[in-house]
């Protein structure tokens, strides 16, 4: 048997010397190529194994977080929109407190030279009137401060109602039809990143970004509005202190600015829905898709135009308008002069008809 | 067992022979393997530099009360000599417009408007004058009140007002390290799978998120070296109505400028108490998620808050007779 062993050895060297004589009897050329073929494929194919292993890698660390995001979006976006910041909690009111208590000095100091102003100082009747009414304010101011939480949560109680009220028109609202942008584009970023890696990424903020920015915005809305509550008082202040009453007065609008920012946000996801479902029975395109994401947009861009609707109401100052233009015109307009010498013009009239047809 | 030695010597020579033919194949494959291990070592080197950068990045944020608590030096320092310069340069100036005022005032003017504005001009100018000799003392004045605000509301703080920065950041670079491909002595427990780029992209935004807040911080203290430097000039625009309106602008801002670290001092408070209440919202399930969006976007609007201060609580300074 070991010769038979010898035998099968000698048999299969023999094999590989003819192979080997019969590779290395090839043309040069394409000996040449099958080599350079041979050295691409060991030094390229396994590296490109290893960077298709992590693409698949990062793939699989993004999908986790874009679905998480979507899912975590989608399901709370109704729950985002009415989110408040829970003002009657303690530590709101330690550090509302506090700055009430900082401000109780200065109030004293605002009021004394007031007083002094108005008694010793003041010698115009301009000034002597814009000190008392900054006493009033002042005085006023005090109470109000004390009253700030009660203020700020019917503040924030009007827009939650309203938005609750504008989401009961919905019923059937359905938060995860705001995930379809993330998933198409999440579609050309995987199949980009499979492809080219760096060239999938910028599909990638995409998916992501947008729901992050919004994201971001509710939060910068909670965030804001306990900023706002604890700054009340000095708003408050500001507002009585005729040099600071600017400043005062753009505290005020932003504060409301804020509190309604509900409502805005609530019309708008109100709105994307509605126009969602009004091309989603059509079979072109992703017009769905383009829809829910332009909502997005409006989304993050909202506190720009809530910003925008109080300042463009405060400076039409329909306010004034409805509450005291308009009362004030209605009582001016019955009690003009020329409605009265209308009517004695037409007393006279008659009295002149009378007159004339006695004679 | 004899008849199975030729068995064995065909197994032997059938592993020789797809030895021989898969040789080179196998050769690359393990030096593919050598290079990803190899790739894998410098990843894990690059991720441990780029660790060591956002770490050191947190541990000046673990200070960020310091930092924000910092004023200039008026003792000794460039922002004094300057100041002392215009002062030095300001002083003859004065004296001169004060002779000349007092010169007219006796000998030249005629009408009696002409003789009341001399007046109102020559009290100006001796106030000024008063002022800006002292005016290193008010701006001390100026910065301790100031300093005494902030550092009061950083005491009435509801935790430690580094806390959701350092813990955002570090959410965000243990999420690149992940992906960059970190190995256990990082503490992430990760393999030594990974891509690079993504990853340091990651890293990047987290390292100008808290380079940003600290830019902010140390932009604020840069103007305000600045306002102080030029004070004593914007005391003397303020004291002729021509440069009424640059002056006012002037000292107007210089206070926007030092007060803006109170505000920011406010905004930390706000952010700490805001993360810490967050479990109290009825309306949405707070995840971690949320709590590190919430924390990059107050660490967004730190970066923002002395520029909205400075633009926002603006036209307090009066600048009477300027039109």
């Amino acid at each position: 048997m070991k010769k038979k062993t010898i035998v099968t050895l000698t048999a299969a060297l023999s094999v590989l010397c003819v192979l080997s004589t019969a590779f290395s009897r090839l043309p040069q050329e394409s000996a040449e190529d099958v080599k350079e073929i041979l050295e691409k494929a060991k030094q390229e194919h396994p590296g490109m194994w290893m960077e298709l292993g992590g693409r698949i890698f990062f793939y699989h660390k993004i999908s986790d977080k874009i679905a998480f995001f979507t899912d975590f979006f989608c399901r709370n976006l109704q729950g985002f929109v009415l989110m408040d910041p829970p003002l009657e909690d303690e530590g709101v009111i330690t550090f509302l407190n506090y700055f009430i208590y900082l401000l109780q000095p200065i109030y004293g100091i605002a009021i004394l030279f007031t007083g002094i102003y108005l008694i010793f100082v003041s010698g115009s009747p301009l000034g002597r009137a814009r000190a008392k009414s900054n006493i009033i304010s002042l005085i006023l101011g005090m109470g109000l401060i004390t009253l700030t939480l009660p203020l700020m949560q019917l503040l924030l109680e009007v827009p939650h109602a309203l938005s609750s009220l504008m989401f009961s028109f919905v019923p059937d609202f359905d938060g995860g039809v705001f995930g379809l942008p993330a998933d198409y584009f999440a579609d050309y970023f995987f199949t980009m990143t499979f492809f080219e890696s760096m060239a999938g990424s910028i599909f990638l903020l995409l998916p992501l970004l947008l729901q992050i920015l919004a994201l971001m915005v509710f939060s910068a809305r909670y965030l804001m509005i306990i900023l706002l509550t604890v700054f009340f008082p000095f708003t408050v202040l500001f507002c009585s202190l005729h040099p600071l009453r600017q400043i005062g007065s753009r505290m005020i609008r932003l504060t409301v600015a804020w509190a309604f920012l509900p409502v805005a946000d609530a019309f708008i996801v109100i709105v994307t829905w509605i126009g969602y479902l009004s091309v989603s029975g059509m079979s072109f395109g992703n017009v769905g898709v383009y829809i829910v994401s332009s909502g997005l947009l409006l989304l993050v861009l909202a506190p720009l135009l809530t910003l925008l609707i109080v300042n463009a109401v405060y400076a039409s100052e329909f306010v004034n308008y409805i509450v005291v233009n308009y009362v004030t015109s209605a009582f001016a307009y019955f009690t003009r002069p020329d409605i009265l010498d209308e009517e004695a013009g037409g007393e006279k009239t008659g009295y002149k008809e009378v007159k004339e047809s006695a004679e | 067992m004899k008849r199975n030695i030729p068995r064995k010597a065909m197994r032997l020579m059938a592993v020789l022979t797809a030895f021989i033919l898969f040789a080179p194949a196998a050769n690359a494959f393990v030096d593919a393997l050598m290079e990803g291990g190899l790739e894998s070592s410098r990843r894990n080197a690059a991720a441990e530099s780029y660790r060591m950068v956002i770490e050191e990045k947190m541990e000046a944020f673990r200070h960020v009360d310091d930092i924000l608590l910092e004023n200039p030096s008026l003792e000794d320092s460039a922002t004094r000599e300057i100041l002392n310069m215009f002062i030095r340069l300001l002083e003859p100036l004065y004296v001169t417009a004060i002779i000349l005022t007092g010169i007219y005032l006796l000998f030249i003017s005629g009408s009696p408007e002409g003789r009341s504005k001399a007046k109102s001009t020559f009290l100006f100018l001796v106030i000024g004058m008063g002022l800006i000799s002292v005016s290193s003392y008010i701006l001390l004045l100026l910065f301790s009140l100031s300093h005494s605000i902030t550092g009061n509301i950083l005491g009435h703080s509801p935790g430690a007002v580094e806390r959701p920065f350092v813990h955002a950041a570090g959410y965000m670079a243990a999420f690149s390290l992940d992906m960059i491909g970190d190995d256990d002595s990082v503490g992430t427990g990760a393999s030594g799978k990974g891509v690079e780029m993504q990853g340091v992209s990651f890293l990047f935004i987290t390292y100008i998120l808290l380079e940003a807040a600290l830019l902010a911080l140390k932009f604020r203290y840069f103007v305000v070296a600045v306002l102080a430097a030029v004070f004593p000039l914007a005391i003397m625009l303020y004291s002729f109505a021509p440069g009424r309106r640059i002056g006012g602008l002037i000292l107007e801002q210089t206070t926007l400028w030092t007060l803006s670290q109170a505000f920011m001092a406010l905004f930390l408070g706000i952010v700490v108490l805001g993360v810490d209440v967050a479990g109290s919202v009825a309306t949405v399930p707070i995840t971690e998620e949320f709590i590190f969006l919430m924390e990059i976007t107050g660490l967004l609007m730190l970066a923002l808050v002395p520029l909205v201060v400075a633009f926002s609580f603006g036209s307090f300074f009066p600048v009477r007779g300027v039109k």
